[in-house]
Parts: C-alpha cells; structure tokens; sequence
C-alpha cells in the first residue's frame, strides 16, 4: 500500500513542480507550491501509516497538521506580496521581476 | 703653555647646537606657516638664528685655532697633558695610541689635530659581539681650523644673504613675494644643512649634510616652480648632483670596505680621525679608488667638468639664493671635502692629476664661455665654476691651503656680485639681460659702487682679497708644471676682462632701461644696500688674513709678503701642504699677474666702456665667439649623449612593461573573466529558472547519492 500512497505523493509534488516552473501567473505559481506541499503531507501521513518497522504511529499525522498550519500562514504572506507586486506592475506575470539579474 | 691654551673661549657643547640654530628658526617660519602668520614677519627667526650662529662662529674661529695648534703640537710634545685634557671629547682610540707609547712618538703621515663631540649614537653597524654593546656610527662634530674658517664665512655670508633677501624678496611697493616665508624658511634649512656638513665628523654625518644641501638647491633653485624652466634648472640640478652622489656614496662604502679591516674594537671606519690615521696602509690602487669616487662627488656638488652643466642653469632661483649657492652653502662643500680629505688625496698622485687636469679645462673654458654671455647671472655662474676650478688645481697641486684661502676670499665677492646683479635685476623688473640695460651707475650708485669692488676683486685686481688667493694658486699651479701656471695666468687675464666686460655693459654707457623697469627705478633699499657695503668691505680686505707684512725683496710693494695668518691658522689641521707648491720666491710671478689683471680690464674698456649695442667681440672672434656663446654645445651634447638615450630606455621599459608584464597578467586575468561571463548567462533574475535548477539540482543530488550507495554497496 505504501508504494502507491508514495507515487501519489511523488505524482502531485511533481505536477506542482511542474506548474510552478512553466505557468505564467503569480497566483496559479502560488497554487503549484500548495500542490507540492500537499504531495509531501501525504508522504508523511502515508509513512506514518504504514511505517518500515511495522509499527504505525500518529507521528506523520502530526507533522501533517504542523505543516498544513505552517502552509496556512505563509499563504496569507505570500498572497498579500502577490498583491503588492501587482499592485507596483499591474500584472501576474512573474518575468517582469528579475532585480536579480546580473547587468 | 700650551696644555693652558687648549681651554677654550665657550664650551664645545655650545659650539655643537650652532648648527641646529638655523634648524630652530625654520622650523619656527614653518610654524608660522601652519599657523597662517603674517608673511612679512617670516624674516626674523631667520636673521636671528643665522645670526645667532654667525656671532658663535666668530668666538669658535679664535677657539678651533687654539684647539688645533695645542693638539697638533701637543701630539709631539706633551702626550701625558694633551690625554688629560682631551678625555672629555675624545671617543676615538687614535691618539689614545700615540701617547700610550710614551713618547716614542713618529710622525703619522695623516694628522688628525681636531677635536670630536658625539652629540649621540646614531647608526648600529650590527655587530654586537664586537665591543661594548656594538658597534655606532654616531653623530659627531669634528673641530679644527679648516672647520674653523669654513663656518665662519660661511655663517657670516649667510648672513648678509638673509638681510638682503629680505628687502630683495619684495616687489616695489615693500610688499612680501608670494612664497616669502617658504623662502626664509628654505634659507635656513639650506644654512643648517651646509654647517652641518662642515662640521661633520665622520663621512655618513658629512654625507648627511652634502644631500640635505642637495635638497635645500633644489628647493630654492625650483623656488618660481610655475615657471617651467625654474622647474627644469631644479630637477636638473638636482640629478646632475645626483651622478656625482653616486660616486660620493660608492667612495664611502670603498673606505668602509678598506678600512674596516685595518680598524681595531673599538674604532669606527668612518671616522675622518681613523680613515685618516689608516690611510696608509691601504694599497696604492684602494687609496686611488677611494679618492676618485670621492673626486665625483665634489665634482658634482661644486659644479666642475664635466658635471658643472646645471650650475648655469641653477639661476632661475632668486639672487639671493645664487649668492647662497656659489659663495656658501653649496659649491664650496666639494672644495671643503677634498681638503678635509686632503690625507687621503695626497696618498695618490695619480687623483691628484686627476684634479688638476679637470681643473684647468673647467677654469679656461668656463671662463671662454663667460665671456660670450649676456646674462648677468650667468656670467657670474661661468665665473664661479672657473674659480671653483682653480681652488681645484690648487688641491690638486698640493697647496689645498691655497684652495681654501681662496675659497673664502672668494666667497665675499662672488656673494657681493650675486647680490649686486640681484639688486640690478630687481630695480630693473627681473630683467637681467645685459643687451637690454645699460648706464645703470647713475640710477644704482650703491650697487655700482660695490659691485665695483666685487668686480675688482674677482678680477684679480692688485691689493683687493682675489688678487691674494688667486695669485698663490697660480703661484702653487708653475711649481706643479709650467704649461699649467700659464693656463692659469691666461684664465686670470680672461676673468679681469669678462668680469669688466659685464661690469661696464651694465653700468657704463648711456641710460637705457627696459620697459620692465618701470617709470621711475631707483636704488634698492638700504637692508639690500647695507649688506652690499659690508661684502665689498669683506671682498677689499678679507685677502689680508692671508698675507704678512712684512718688508724685503721678496716683498709684494716691498711691504706685503704672501702667506700669512690664514696659512699658521690652518698649518696643523688636516690640511696636507705640499711645502714644493709654496716653495721659491713668486714676486715676478705676482707682478705679472697684477699687470695681467689690469691689462684684462684695460681691454675691457677698451673694447666695453661705453656699453656698445652690438658686441664687439662677436664680430671680431666670429664662429668662435658663437661657441662660447653656445657654451661649446656641451649641453646639447649631453643632450644627445645620456639624457635622449636615457628617455629611449624609459620609452623601451615603458613599452615593456604596459605590453609585455601587463599582456602577462590580462591572459592570466582572462580565465575567470570568461569563466564569470559564461555563469552570468545563467543569473538572469527569472525566479523560474532558479526554481527549475534548484529541482534539477536535488535530483541530481539524489541520483548521485542513490548511484555511489549502489557503488560502493
């Protein structure tokens, strides 16, 4: 049972990655990061589950809550930043903020 | 008697800060600078310092008289006496020596009659094994009659220099030059560094004082330094000073090389008492080195062939720093050293020709080139270097006595002419051309008055100071070798006539004045006047502490009789005298060059006296004349000889360095640089391309992982 909790996981981290890489838009990037996020949760509450020793635990569960919370309070951050950045450029589109950018 | 003499007027501690008095004073203008004094009263700590050194010289001339007859005599007479009372200066073991033998006294070649003060320790040699903690170079004044006369007119024109520049270093309305408290403070610097290389003691002390001299010129020469060719008569100076410093340098190194090994514990090699003293047992062919090593330097400190070239040139200065220049501080300093060293020259007769071959080609040609110049300062230049040639023959002919008296009697009157043609130029707008001027003698009566004097004197003229000294070098140079003595006479009758020549374009002839002069010039002030009256004074008679009165047949006048006071007073300092070069009687000799004198100011009246505007004598002497006119091209030959050469060199390592080492490193510099440029395409600030490669960067992360725990099982 584990393997396919695993490729679950692996499968949604992956199309957050996916997403996050090649769309476009500041917000549906946002929603990527929540999808890998997910994909990791459900990692941890599947190996807590069904542990490599045999005995399952409430352990990854509890990691699960912590994280879903910890998610919770950074998507408050990140939206009102998306906000911001609208705000100062009037679009979604993250290729307008390349600060970094070695001149 | 002799033990009761040798207690002095001051003590010699006292003596030792006269240098330094100078020192004091500029140290105190710059501080008036930094304080941003008032530039008028930037003179008196000046004037008082020089004069407070000037008065110390005075007491310390009758002083290192009595210091030297006691310990010259006392060295053969009263051993046990002379040890008692010297014990408090006397740090060198050397006469330690003598007396300890208890009168079994022979007679040392190399004298060594002064007395030393170390003021205190200065220089480790590093050689602590040797005695008492190491071995010290220190800083020690030595003191005996040569000092003695030295400083005197040294501090004394100094001195006069100073009250005349303060009147002099003013425009017309008596306000100060822009610099004038740059200047007075330079101005005792300069009397500083010159007293303190007379006074030296050993030769890194004298070399100490021969580069703060250096130095001091070559502020003062470059003291108009906007002007580029004040600038260039600086650098020039002081590289040309430079060569000769070489050789300067590489001669004390030889003596401490020579030397040292001869020395005992205790001894320092670079004492003039212990170079002195060892002299002798050096090879023939060491004592030769060190002499001409040393010869190069005083050739280049006191202007002589071949290194005189920048000394026309060092007029740009202010006239008052010429007359500091080639009456006190600076040219004499080669004379001084040679005598002082006149052991270690009278060693080697082959030097000693040496000095007396390049002597006499500097005196007859800078005495031609004299004589086809139009300016007033350069002529006066090409004197200097002509007289400094023949105190050089008579250093080179054995008689440095000779050298040294007309050292001094040259040095009131050429500092009277400097000043003199400094006060001309300064009533006349800073134009010192003689073809622009001429019948100044009713507008200038004191300055022609004395420069009359000075003119007299340096001219050779019967009774006045030049006639003495100079007689006796051309006296000394016949017993040397006839072809030399008439070279001699021939300069002499050349100085008489290029000397009256400027004196009578200057201010014989018609009133004429350059625009710059202004409406109405006159005489200078009496600060400048003054100092001109108490020069000639000293230029008429200073000649007389070198001549007896005496009558006889051998007698000048039947009432004068060369060597005199000045000659008793330096006998028994270092100063080695050949007695062949003051041997015979040279009355006819004396005759011939009074009636030369007065024949070479005859012609120049004759030719000059009503100031002509076209030079006669470029058109009797023609190509020749232009020669000298064009100082025999010896410049444009160093021109092409060194000083282009040098500048292709510089191109050529310029070129090497900005092509060769710098091409070097930018290959070397080259690998990061297009490393770097080939990342900074991957920063290009998109957050998703960060994003991708850090995904991109853990799976690798986790493949290698999962392949080396595969690998290695």
């Amino acid at each position: 049972m584990l393997a396919a909790y695993l490729l679950i996981g692996a499968g949604l981290f992956v199309l957050g990655l996916i997403g996050f890489v090649t769309r476009r838009n500041l917000i549906i990037m946002f929603l990527c990061t929540e999808l890998m996020f997910q994909g990791i949760v459900l990692n941890l509450v599947a190996f807590g589950r069904y542990p490599l020793d045999g005995h399952p635990t409430l352990d990854g569960q509890a990691f699960g809550l912590f994280l879903l919370a910890v998610a919770a309070a950074e998507a408050a951050l990140a939206l009102a930043l998306i906000v911001l950045l609208y705000r100062y450029r009037d679009t979604l589109d993250p290729n307008v903020w390349k600060l970094l950018k070695d001149e | 008697m002799l033990a009761q003499a040798s207690t002095t007027l001051l003590p010699l501690k006292l003596y030792a800060t006269l240098p330094f008095w100078p020192l004091l004073g500029a140290i105190v203008v710059g501080l008036m600078i930094a304080l941003r004094a008032r530039a008028e009263r930037a003179w008196w700590p000046i004037v008082a310092t020089v004069a407070v050194s000037a008065l110390l010289a005075m007491v310390f001339v009758f002083d290192a008289g009595r210091i030297t007859a006691h310990e010259s005599g006392g060295e053969a007479h009263a051993t046990a006496a002379q040890h008692a009372v010297g014990e408090t200066s006397r740090e060198v073991a050397h006469a330690g020596e003598g007396s300890a033998t208890g009168g079994e006294w022979t007679p040392e070649p190399a004298r060594v009659p002064g007395k030393t003060i170390t003021l205190f320790r200065w220089i480790s040699l590093g050689e602590r094994t040797s005695l008492q903690g190491g071995q010290w170079i220190a800083a020690t004044f030595y003191f005996d009659s040569l000092t003695g006369v030295m400083i005197g007119f040294v501090t004394f024109v100094s001195l006069m220099v100073v009250i005349y520049s303060i009147g002099y270093m003013r425009d017309h309305h008596g306000h100060p030059e822009r610099g004038y408290e740059r200047f007075f403070a330079f101005l005792g610097l300069f009397v500083f560094s010159m007293a303190t290389l007379v006074f030296a003691g050993n030769f890194v002390l004298l070399y100490l004082g021969w580069e703060l001299v250096g130095l001091c010129s070559y502020l003062l020469i470059g003291f108009y330094y906007p002007k580029p060719s004040a600038a260039a008569a600086a650098k020039k100076a002081f590289i040309v000073n430079r060569i000769g410093d070489f050789g300067f340098a590489l001669g004390i190194f030889s003596i401490y090389l020579f030397v040292k090994p001869l020395t005992h514990a205790g001894e320092n090699p670079l004492d003039y008492a212990v170079v002195f003293h060892y002299i002798h047992q050096l090879a023939p062919g060491q004592i030769t080195t060190i002499g001409l090593l040393l010869l190069c330097g005083a050739l280049g400190k006191s202007a002589q062939f071949p290194l005189y070239v920048w000394l026309p040139d060092a007029m740009e200065g202010p006239s008052p720093v010429s007359a500091l220049i080639h009456a006190a501080t600076m040219v004499t300093a080669g004379v001084y050293m040679i005598a002082r060293c006149s052991p270690i020259f009278a060693a080697s007769q082959a030097v000693l020709n040496v000095i007396v071959v390049l002597g006499v080609i500097g005196a007859v040609m800078a005495a031609t080139m004299a004589m086809a110049q139009f300016d007033m300062k350069r002529i006066l230049a090409y004197s200097t270097i002509s007289q400094l040639a023949y105190m050089f023959v008579a250093l080179g002919c054995g008689a440095p006595d000779s050298g040294i008296f007309h050292v001094y009697t040259h040095a009131f009157f050429k500092a009277l002419l400097f000043l003199g043609a400094g006060s001309v130029m300064h009533q006349m707008g800073h134009v010192i051309d003689l073809r622009k001027f001429s019948g100044l003698g009713r507008i200038l009566p004191h300055t022609r008055n004395t420069m009359l004097v000075g003119c007299l004197a340096l001219a050779g003229f019967p009774l006045l100071a030049g006639f003495w000294s100079k007689d006796e070098i051309v006296h000394a140079s016949f017993q040397y070798h006839p072809a030399v003595g008439v070279l001699m006479l021939a300069t002499a009758a050349m100085t008489a006539y290029y000397t009256f020549r400027m004196y009578f374009l200057c201010f014989h002839g018609p009133t004429r004045l350059p625009d710059e002069a202004g409406e109405h010039p006159h005489e200078s002030p009496r600060v400048m006047t003054i100092p001109l009256y108490v020069l000639a004074v000293g230029a008429a008679l200073a000649g007389y502490l070198g001549v007896t009165v005496a009558g006889g047949a051998h007698s000048f006048l039947g009432f004068l009789r060369p060597h005199g006071l000045l000659h008793h007073y330096l006998h028994g300092s270092t100063i080695i005298v050949d007695e062949n070069a003051h041997a015979g009687g040279g009355l006819w000799l004396m005759y011939l060059s009074a009636l030369l004198a007065i024949g070479g100011i005859a012609a120049a009246w004759l030719r000059y006296g009503t100031a002509p505007r076209v030079d006669p004598d470029s058109i009797t002497l023609g190509r020749l004349w232009s020669i000298w006119n064009a100082k025999y091209y010896v410049d444009e030959f160093y021109d092409r000889a060194f000083v282009r050469p040098l500048r292709g060199l510089g191109r050529l390592c310029f070129a090497i360095d900005r092509n060769g080492i710098d091409g070097l490193i930018w290959v070397v510099t080259a690998v990061p640089r297009g490393l770097g440029a080939g990342l900074r395409l991957i920063q290009n600030g998109a957050m998703q391309t960060y994003a991708l490669g850090m995904a991109i960067g853990v799976t690798a992360l986790v493949l290698i992982w999962r392949w080396m725990e595969a690998a290695g099982g």
